[in-house]
C-alpha cells in the first residue's frame, strides 16, 4: 500500500485514491496536496521551539505552519516558510504506478 | 609482475570482469588506500582544521577523472577533485601529464568547492600507463583577499574575494617547484600553516600513488583497471536496485540562506524507477559574491546527500551513482553561479543548502517506504556556524583559526530512535570537533563551558539530536582583534522535522560585553552561563559579523540540532522523563511540546496531569487552527 509517511496512507489507486490519516479520517484526494485538507495554524517561527530565534533577529520574515488532522488533531507536518510563500507540496506520490514499490525484500 | 592467481582472476570477457573474490579484495584495498592517504595528510598537516576537525578529504579517480572511491570525510570534495582532474585532462597536453606530477587548484569554476578548499591531484602511472588519479583537499584558513579568512565581507564579485588559480603543476616529475610554491604562499596571511597543509596534501597523494602502483605490480595493471571499472559498475547496479525498491514520486523542499536578503534553495526531486532527478532551477538568483556555489559544487552537494541516505551498504563510488542521478540547475543562481559571481563561503551556504534540501527530499522518500523506513533520518544540523579568528596568540605570534565546534550539530530523528546528541553533520561520516585543550593550546582563548544544550533538537515522538552551546573568553592575549562570525539558519531552523516532528533550533551567537567574569574567576567561581554575569548583551542581527573581543567580553554560541519525527504528543512520557534526568529536555519544554508534566521534586511523570495536558493541547490545536480546503494556496508548480 502506498503512503506519504507512517501517518498518512493512500487508499485506492488512480483518480479515486484518497489520503487517510492513521486515525481513519479521510484527508482528501491523494492527487492533491494533503496539507490543503488539514487544519493549519500559522504563527511566528518561535512557535517551532524554545530555541528558535529567541532574540527575534529574523523579524517576522519567517512563519511556522503547523498542520493538524481534522479528525484526531495529530500534528502531521510542520513547515517553516517565508511569510509570503505558498504552502509547499512536499510529497507527491506517482499514483499512476501504484505497484511501484517492491516490498518483497521484507 | 603478476602472479598466477591474478591472471586467472582476469576473466576472458571483453570487459575484463573479475572473479568476485579478487574484486572484493581489490575494492577493499582501494578503499584502504584512500584511508591511508587521509591519515597521512592528517599526520603531516599542522592545521587543527585537518588534524582535529577533519575538514578535508581524499579521493581516487579513474584515468578520465571519474571518482570511484571517496574518503570518509567531507563528501562534497569527491566532485571537486573529479572536476579538477577533468579540467587538467582537457587543458594539458598528454605529454605534460607524467609520472610524479602533482597539480593544484582553488578555482571553484574549475571544481574547488570554494577558494579555501584547495584541490591537489596527481596522476598515477603503472607500466607507463595512466591508470588512475589521486586527490586530496584540506580547508585553508586564509588564502588572501581583502578580509581575513574565508568570508569576504563586502565583496561584490569574485574580484574582491581570494585570488583564484586554475590547475597549475606544483610538483614536476617528483620535484617540488619552489617558484610555484612561493607564488602560492605569497598570497596568504598564514604562509607557515598553508605551506604545511600543501605538503600534507602532496604527501597524501604520494602515499596513494605508491600504494596503487604496488597494487598494479602485484595483481597486474589490467586487473586493477578492471577492478576500478568494476567498482563503478557494481555501485551503479546496486544503487539502481535500491532506487527500484523505493516508491516513485516527486518530493520538494525550500531551504534558505540568510545574507543581505533571504535566498531560497529550492529543489524538486523526482524518483522514477531507477533514476533520480534533482531540479534546482527554481532556486534564488545569485548574490554578487560570498554565498553562491558553482555547478560542480552543487553536483557534489547532491552526491553528499545521496551517499548517507541511500548508499549506506555499498561502495561509495560517486561515479557509479552519477550514472543514475541527474542534477538540473539554472546558471545565475545561488547553486550555479555565473562568472564572475563570488563563492568564498560556498560550502556553508550554496552547496551546504543544496545538500540539506536534497537530504530533506531523500528523508521523505524513505519515510514513504515501508521496507526502508528503518533507514529514514530527519535532517541533520541544517546550518553550520563557523568562526574565523585572527590576532596575536599567547606566544606573541600572528595566528589565524577557524573554530569548527558547531560541526557537533544534532543528527536527525530516526523512525525507531532519537537523533544523536552532537551527532555531527550529514556531509561527513567522520565529523569530529577539536578537544577544548587543543584549541586553548593553539589559540589565545579559554572555554568557560561547552556542553549539550537541552531542547535544541526538534521535538517529536522521536526527537532530533541536541547540539552544543559554548562560552569562551580571551586568554593569554590582550584581545581578539578580528572575529568573523558567520552562519545560515539564524532566522529559521534549517533542520526540518518530518511527519509531524518539529524542526531544530536556530544558530545563535552573542557577546556579553564588559562583564565581571575576571573577578568571578579570580574568586574561584565559574559562570554557568551568561545570565550569571553582569554586562551588556550584544545580539547580532546579521548572519555575518566582523567584530572583536576584549578581555571582559564573553562569547557564546549555540549550534544547530537535528529535526524531529512524528507528533511529540505520541512520545512515551517515560522517555521524556529520561531526557529530563540527563538534561536533554527542560521541564517547560516537556510540558509545552510533549504535553508531559514532570514532577521535578520527585523526578517522576505526573500521569494524570500529563493525560489532561495532552487533551488540552489537542483541544487548543482544534481551536487555533483553521481549515484551508479550497483556499488554493498550494504552490502550483
Ligand atoms: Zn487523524
Amino acid at each position: 500500500m502506498a503512503r506519504l509517511n507512517e501517518r498518512i496512507e493512500v487508499v485506492g489507486t488512480g483518480a479515486g485514491a484518497v489520503a487517510v490519516c492513521g486515525c481513519g479520517h479521510e484527508i482528501g484526494p491523494a492527487a492533491e496536496n494533503y496539507k490543503l485538507h488539514l487544519l493549519m495554524r500559522e504563527g511566528p517561527v518561535q512557535n517551532a521551539g524554545p530555541w528558535v530565534d529567541p532574540n527575534g533577529i529574523g523579524g517576522d520574515r519567517f512563519v511556522c505552519r503547523e498542520f493538524f488532522c481534522p479528525g484526531c488533531a495529530a500534528l502531521l507536518d510542520v513547515e517553516i516558510a517565508q511569510r509570503h510563500e505558498p504552502i509547499l507540496w512536499d510529497v507527491r506520490l506517482d499514483l499512476a504506478a501504484p505497484e511501484s514499490e517492491s516490498e518483497s525484500a521484507g | 609482475m603478476t602472479d598466477t592467481l591474478a591472471h586467472e582472476a582476469l576473466s576472458s570477457g571483453s570487459n575484463g570482469s573479475l572473479d568476485p573474490v579478487t574484486f572484493e579484495i581489490l575494492r577493499s584495498r582501494l578503499s584502504a588506500i584512500n584511508d591511508e592517504a587521509a591519515m597521512t595528510m592528517r599526520l603531516v598537516s599542522g592545521s587543527p582544521v585537518a588534524n582535529e576537525a577533519y575538514d578535508m578529504n581524499v579521493g581516487l579517480m579513474d584515468a578520465d577523472g571519474d571518482c570511484f572511491a571517496i574518503g570518509m570525510y567531507i563528501t562534497i570534495h569527491a566532485l571537486a577533485l573529479s572536476s579538477t582532474v577533468k579540467d587538467i585532462r582537457q587543458r594539458f597536453e598528454a605529454a605534460d601529464i607524467g609520472p610524479g606530477d602533482v597539480f593544484m587548484s582553488n578555482d571553484p569554476y574549475v571544481g574547488a568547492c570554494h577558494q579555501m578548499d584547495v584541490a591537489v591531484v596527481a596522476p598515477i602511472f603503472a607500466d607507463g600507463r595512466l591508470v588512475a588519479w589521486t586527490g586530496s583537499t584540506v580547508h585553508q584558513i586564509d588564502l588572501g583577499g581583502p578580509v581575513e579568512g574565508q568570508v569576504q565581507l563586502g565583496a561584490t564579485s569574485i574580484w574582491s574575494e581570494q585570488p583564484l588559480f586554475p590547475p597549475i603543476k606544483i610538483v614536476d616529475a617528483g620535484e617540488l617547484r619552489p617558484d610555484v610554491e612561493r607564488g602560492y604562499l605569497r598570497r596568504t596571511r598564514l604562509p607557515h600553516l598553508v605551506g604545511l597543509d600543501l605538503k600534507a596534501m602532496i604527501a597524501g597523494c604520494n602515499v596513494a600513488m605508491a600504494r596503487v602502483q604496488d597494487l598494479a605490480g602485484r595483481y597486474g595493471t589490467d586487473v586493477v583497471l578492471a577492478a576500478i571499472e568494476g567498482v563503478n559498475e557494481a555501485t551503479a547496479a546496486r544503487f539502481r536496485a535500491r532506487l527500484r525498491e523505493l516508491p516513485d514520486g516527486t518530493w520538494s523542499h525550500r531551504g534558505y540562506i540568510e545574507y543581505d536578503e533571504v535566498y531560497p534553495v529550492v529543489v524538486e526531486m523526482t524518483k522514477q524507477g531507477d533514476s533520480l532527478i534533482f531540479d534546482y532551477t527554481a532556486s534564488a538568483d545569485q548574490a554578487g559574491a560570498v554565498i553562491n556555489c558553482t555547478r560542480p559544487a552543487c553536483v557534489g552537494a547532491v552526491v553528499a546527500a545521496v551517499l548517507p541516505y541511500l548508499c549506506y551498504d555499498m561502495a561509495w563510488s560517486p561515479a557509479g551513482l552519477q550514472r543514475a542521478i541527474e542534477v538540473r540547475t539554472r546558471e545565475g543562481t545561488v547553486v550555479h553561479a555565473a562568472w564572475p559571481a563570488g563563492t568564498s563561503k560556498a560550502t556553508t551556504t550554496g552547496s551546504f543548502m543544496a545538500t540539506i534540501s536534497a537530504g530533506v527530499c531523500l528523508s521523505k522518500l524513505l519515510a514513504a517506504s515501508e521496507s526502508h523506513l528503518r533507514q529514514f533520518m530527519s535532517t541533520w544540523m541544517g546550518g553550520l556556524y563557523v568562526e574565523d579568528l585572527f590576532g596575536t596568540d599567547q606566544r606573541g605570534e600572528f595566528f589565524g583559526a577557524a573554530i569548527l565546534d558547531a560541526m557537533a550539530g544534532g543528527s536527525g530523528a530516526r523512525a525507531f530512535a532519537d537523533g544523536l546528541d552532537a551527532g555531527g553533520f550529514l556531509d561527513s561520516p567522520s565529523a569530529i570537533i577539536a578537544n577544548i585543550e587543543d584549541i586553548e593550546y593553539s589559540y589565545p582563548v579559554l572555554y568557560l563551558s561547552r556542553r549539550i544544550q537541552a531542547d535544541t533538537g526538534g521535538a517529536g515522538k522521536y526527537r532530533g539530536g541536541n547540539t552544543l552551546a559554548m562560552t569562551y573568553i580571551v586568554h593569554g592575549a590582550e584581545r581578539l582583534p578580528v572575529k568573523i562570525l558567520h552562519a545560515i539558519g539564524t532566522y529559521q531552523p534549517g533542520s526540518v522535522g518530518v511527519a509531524g516532528g518539529y524542526p531544530s533550533n536556530t544558530n545563535q551567537f552573542v557577546i556579553k560585553r564588559g562583564t565581571d567574569v575576571r573577578a568571578l574567576l579570580a574568586g574561584g567561581g565559574v559562570p554557568d552561563d551568561l545570565e550569571d554575569l553582569d554586562g551588556k548583551l550584544e545580539i547580532f542581527a546579521d548572519p555575518i559579523v566582523k567584530t572583536s573581543q576584549g578581555p571582559d567580553d564573553v562569547h557564546r554560541y549555540v549550534a544547530m540540532g537535528g529535526g524531529g519525527y512524528l507528533d511529540p504528543l505520541d512520545r512515551e512520557p517515560e522517555r521524556v522523563l529520561a531526557d529530563y534526568t540527563v538534561g536533554a529536555v527542560s521541564v517547560a519544554h516537556a510540558r509545552d511540546a510533549y504535553g508531559v508534566v514532570i514532577d521535578s521534586d520527585r523526578v517522576r511523570v505526573d500521569a494524570a496531569a500529563t493525560e489532561q495536558r495532552r487533551r488540552d493541547i489537542r483541544d487548543e490545536r482544534r481551536l487555533s487552527a483553521s481549515p484551508l480546503s479550497g483556499a488554493g494556496r498550494s504552490d502550483p508548480s
